[in-house]
């Protein structure tokens, strides 16, 4: 018997589906049905949390350097062993002294150096990030052809590098609507004028237009996984595993 | 960071946003009176937490799934000013984590809080808890203890995800005022459907200035805003000499560069330039130099076992 | 940082022969200094702990700054030697990433039981004096227990060749299936459903932004409104063929641009796309302002 055992997988399906009820029930209110499964969850997340800490974190990255490696058939050694990544087990203890209600303070010298490591990391990958969304920001807004309003259908496949009419209102558009949004998220200057104020006012509800799409966008692949949720629940376990019809 | 061609460039512009910021943390710290705007969703602080004391219900914080980084701190933070207020009233406060390192630095800041206000006695290490750092887990614990401890403030700010929802669902559905501020650009959208109040983009970050007036922070957002209209003059100026290169100047040679050569201009009969080889554009994509010269020496025995 | 390990090349201090006595002694001392180091700081004064905090802090953030500024070596190879003092830091720099990288995740992760502590004295103080729900105290003390000790059994049970072969072929119920039904069964499920449940949250969200009426939400739902019709096939193909009607496509500019798809991609293109990015830019100055103020511990109340 393995894994795709007919009872077995039957068995799991079962499970899974006790689980879409135990949790689904949260929709009418919360019963000890919910905080049962609720409950078996959180453990479940926390057992295999502490499992994959080890499996695909520290094995590899910490206790596989600092044991080395050896290859097996032949006894030689594959990596050596590089003794200083003992170093990490004193520097984490060091994080579990916040339960001392008088050292607690030493918790912040890892916390302080895993701050100061990502804030590091932060100034480094600042451009790598936020450049190429600038670069693609510079629109150009000029046209270089009045000869159609619209984009002419390429001719023989060839890219035609001009700027209809209607791109650079576009173009326009867009470099408007991005400098109206920052315009809203300027924060230390009273906008007195009235077109610095009417800028702000645009940026926001354009920003609502940017959030709308989002919405209309994201609900239809929400449905799409309440809907499968529904076939494995109605169609797989309980139309072809219990009654057994196809 | 590269700094070939013009690689150097991108290097002196995050610097420049650096010094920004840093000169107006220093401009505040002398004394300077600086001015910050409204942030819609602030002023309900105070309600939320007069609400939760009045109904003697806990105020709830979560910061998402915000990690151990900028975000996660700045989220923790403005927790901190909350919880200052309802130190004052003794209104329990509950602040679920989802990462383990976060939730150390929120205990001891947390804790720090109840001690500046004079009342440590007050302070429930209980009141701060990991949850787990699975995200739908989490979702489904934030939710039950919503509904068991019937909180009637929530606070959500930070590294929201798709869990955004259930949370702020959760909380209406016990009636608790719902003030949220995502990261995550793509989740505000169903903050703004769900909850009372959202404070959008970066004003969870001017949060804690407008909070605290505190002369780092205001000197901060100050440098901030130069920062943002720095990010806006690129763009602008680029756009406008972008357009008015490809409108009135023709591109007469083309830049090329075979594997393991130095690249060249060669001659081509004029034509209108591509967008990507417009001049402002070299700032953000700079060309990559030829082979080095003279070349380097090889070790003598080729290195194994990695990095370390 | 620990000098690049050269096979061919006797080991150096850093290293040693992997299982040899001389390693684990090596390791159990750099454990014991570690630890004496801890207790020389427990002896630390009050006012010298926000200094040795804040240097800790920068120490971390400055080897990122050296990376961010210190001119990167062209072409970098582990088995070139640098042609300068510059290009020699530039190596060192490069060479050492990866084990600082290692080096934070490995410390991130070990802080991992300090968030199952905080679980663990909730629920067992539930369970062991009886309080107000100790039976779902006992049930999640019951599933982290299986999920621990069948998730490890599984996995030690396909560290070698034939173990992995036999978990496959023949699994048995103790730890194969019961891992299986803990993670497959129950576990990934759960995730699924909870994520699938959003749906009816959508849903509830949007019907009372719907009731407020304000100019606000109108626009944010209308907008919505149109993105989700361009998004529906059947919604769509009835459009097109009313409007076809009218114009066949390419006929006309006014009625191509009164297609759903047509005006979705331009509210995506040219009004989604800038405000977000806008405001991205924000969150990243935001995000960039907070980071150098946490490097240089002026942030009140985080390393002080």
């Amino acid at each position: 018997m393995n894994l795709e055992h007919p009872t077995y997988v039957f068995i799991k399906m079962t499970a899974g589906v006790l689980a879409t009820v135990g949790l689904y029930s949260v929709l009418y209110r919360e019963t000890k049905l919910y905080r049962f499964f609720e409950h078996m969850f959180l453990g479940l997340a926390a057992g295999w949390s502490l499992t994959a800490i080890w499996t695909d974190t520290l094995k590899d990255q910490w206790w596989g350097q600092m044991v080395g490696k050896i290859d097996e058939q032949t006894g030689a050694m594959k990596e050596p062993a590089v003794w200083p990544w003992a170093f990490v087990v004193p520097m984490a203890f060091m994080a579990y002294l916040i339960f001392s209600r008088k050292h607690n303070w030493i918790s912040r010298i890892p916390l302080g150096l895993l701050i100061g490591l990502g804030a590091g990391q932060t100034f480094l990958n600042w451009f790598n990030l936020y450049g190429p969304q600038m670069a693609d920001s510079v629109k150009t807004i000029i046209p270089t052809t009045f000869s159609s309003l619209t984009v002419p259908p390429p001719v023989n496949g060839q890219p035609d590098p001009n700027v209809y009419l209607s791109q650079a209102i576009n173009n326009l558009i867009f470099v408007a609507t991005l400098l109206c949004v920052l315009s809203y998220f300027i924060f230390c200057t009273e906008f007195k004028s009235r077109f610095l104020k009417g800028m702000s006012t645009a940026g926001r509800l354009v920003l609502m237009v940017g959030f709308g799409a989002i919405f209309g966008s994201t609900v239809m692949t929400r449905f799409a996984l309440f809907i499968d949720r529904m076939y494995f629940v109605w169609i797989e376990w309980l139309w072809r595993s219990v009654l057994h019809l196809s | 960071m590269q700094y070939y061609d013009t690689g150097f460039l991108q290097v002196l512009f995050v610097l420049l946003l650096m010094a920004f910021i840093l000169f107006n943390i220093q401009r505040a710290r002398g004394g300077k009176q600086l001015f910050i705007r409204r942030i819609p969703g602030l002023s309900a602080i105070d309600e939320a937490i007069g609400r939760s004391t009045e109904m003697g219900r806990p105020v709830l914080m979560v910061p998402g799934l915000s990690g151990l980084d900028p975000v996660g701190i700045q989220a923790v933070k403005i927790f901190g000013y909350i919880t200052r207020t309802a130190a004052r009233f003794a209104t329990p406060i509950r602040l679920l984590l989802a990462n383990a390192p976060l939730y150390s630095v929120a205990t001891e800041m947390i804790r720090d809080v109840y001690q500046t206000e004079g009342v440590p006695e007050r302070f429930d290490p209980q009141s701060v808890r990991f949850v787990t750092d699975r995200q739908f887990a989490f979702a489904a614990g934030v939710a039950g203890l919503i509904y068991r401890e019937r909180v009637a403030a929530a606070f959500l700010m930070g590294d929201w995800y798709a869990e955004s929802l259930i949370v702020a669902e959760s909380a209406n559905a016990v009636g608790a005022i719902q003030v949220a501020a995502s990261t995550i650009t793509t989740q505000t959208p169903f903050l703004i459907a769900a909850c009372d109040y959202v404070m959008i983009g970066d004003e969870f970050y001017a949060a804690s200035a407008y909070l605290s007036r505190e002369p780092v922070l205001v000197g901060s957002l100050v440098g901030q805003d130069w920062a943002k209209l720095a990010i806006a003059s690129v763009i602008v100026l680029f756009s406008l000499f972008g357009s008015v290169e490809k409108r009135f100047v023709q591109q007469t040679a083309e830049w090329v560069q075979e594997p393991g050569k130095a690249g060249e201009y060669r001659p081509i009969p004029a034509r209108m330039k591509n967008n990507d080889e417009l001049t402002p554009l070299r700032f953000f994509f700079p060309r990559k130099p030829g082979p080095i010269d003279p070349p380097r020496q090889k070790r003598e025995t080729a290195p194994t076992g990695g990095d370390s | 940082m620990i000098p690049v390990a050269q096979a061919a090349q006797p080991l150096s201090f850093w290293q040693a022969e992997p299982g040899s006595t001389r390693m684990w002694l090596l390791i159990l001392a750099a454990v014991v200094v570690g630890f004496l180091v801890v207790a020389a700081l427990l002896r630390a004064p009050t006012r010298a702990r926000p200094v040795i905090v804040s240097t800790v802090t920068f120490l971390g953030g400055l080897y990122f700054v050296l990376h961010f500024l210190w001119p990167t070596a062209q072409d970098y190879s582990p088995d070139e030697v640098p042609r300068n003092a510059v290009e020699g830091f530039s190596f060192w720099l490069q060479g050492t990433l990866p084990s600082v990288t290692a080096f934070a995740q490995s410390l991130g992760a070990m802080l991992l039981g300090i968030g199952i502590y905080s679980l663990l004295s909730i629920h067992l103080g539930r369970l062991l004096k009886r309080q107000k729900d100790w039976f779902f105290s006992l049930v999640f003390t019951l599933s982290m227990a299986a999920m621990i000790l069948f998730g490890y059994w599984d996995w030690i049970s396909r560290l070698t060749p034939e173990g992995a072969r036999a978990a496959a072929e023949t699994p048995s119920v103790f730890p194969h299936f019961a891992k299986d039904l803990l993670f497959g069964g129950l576990f990934i499920n759960m995730d699924a459903v909870m994520f699938s449940i959003i749906a009816f949250f959508i849903f509830s969200a949007a019907y009372r932004a719907f009731r407020i009426r304000s100019v606000e939400s109108t626009i944010l739902l209308g907008t919505a409104l149109i993105v989700m019709l361009g998004l529906m096939g059947g919604v769509v193909v009835s459009q097109d063929s009313l409007l076809n009607s009218i114009a066949q496509p390419g006929e006309s500019v006014i009625v191509d641009s009164l297609r759903l798809p047509t005006i979705r991609s331009w509210i995506q293109d040219n009004l989604q796309s800038p405000s977000i990015r806008a405001m991205e830019f924000g969150l990243a100055i935001g995000g960039l302002a907070m980071a150098l103020r946490l490097w240089l511990s002026i942030e009140k109340g985080v390393s002080h």
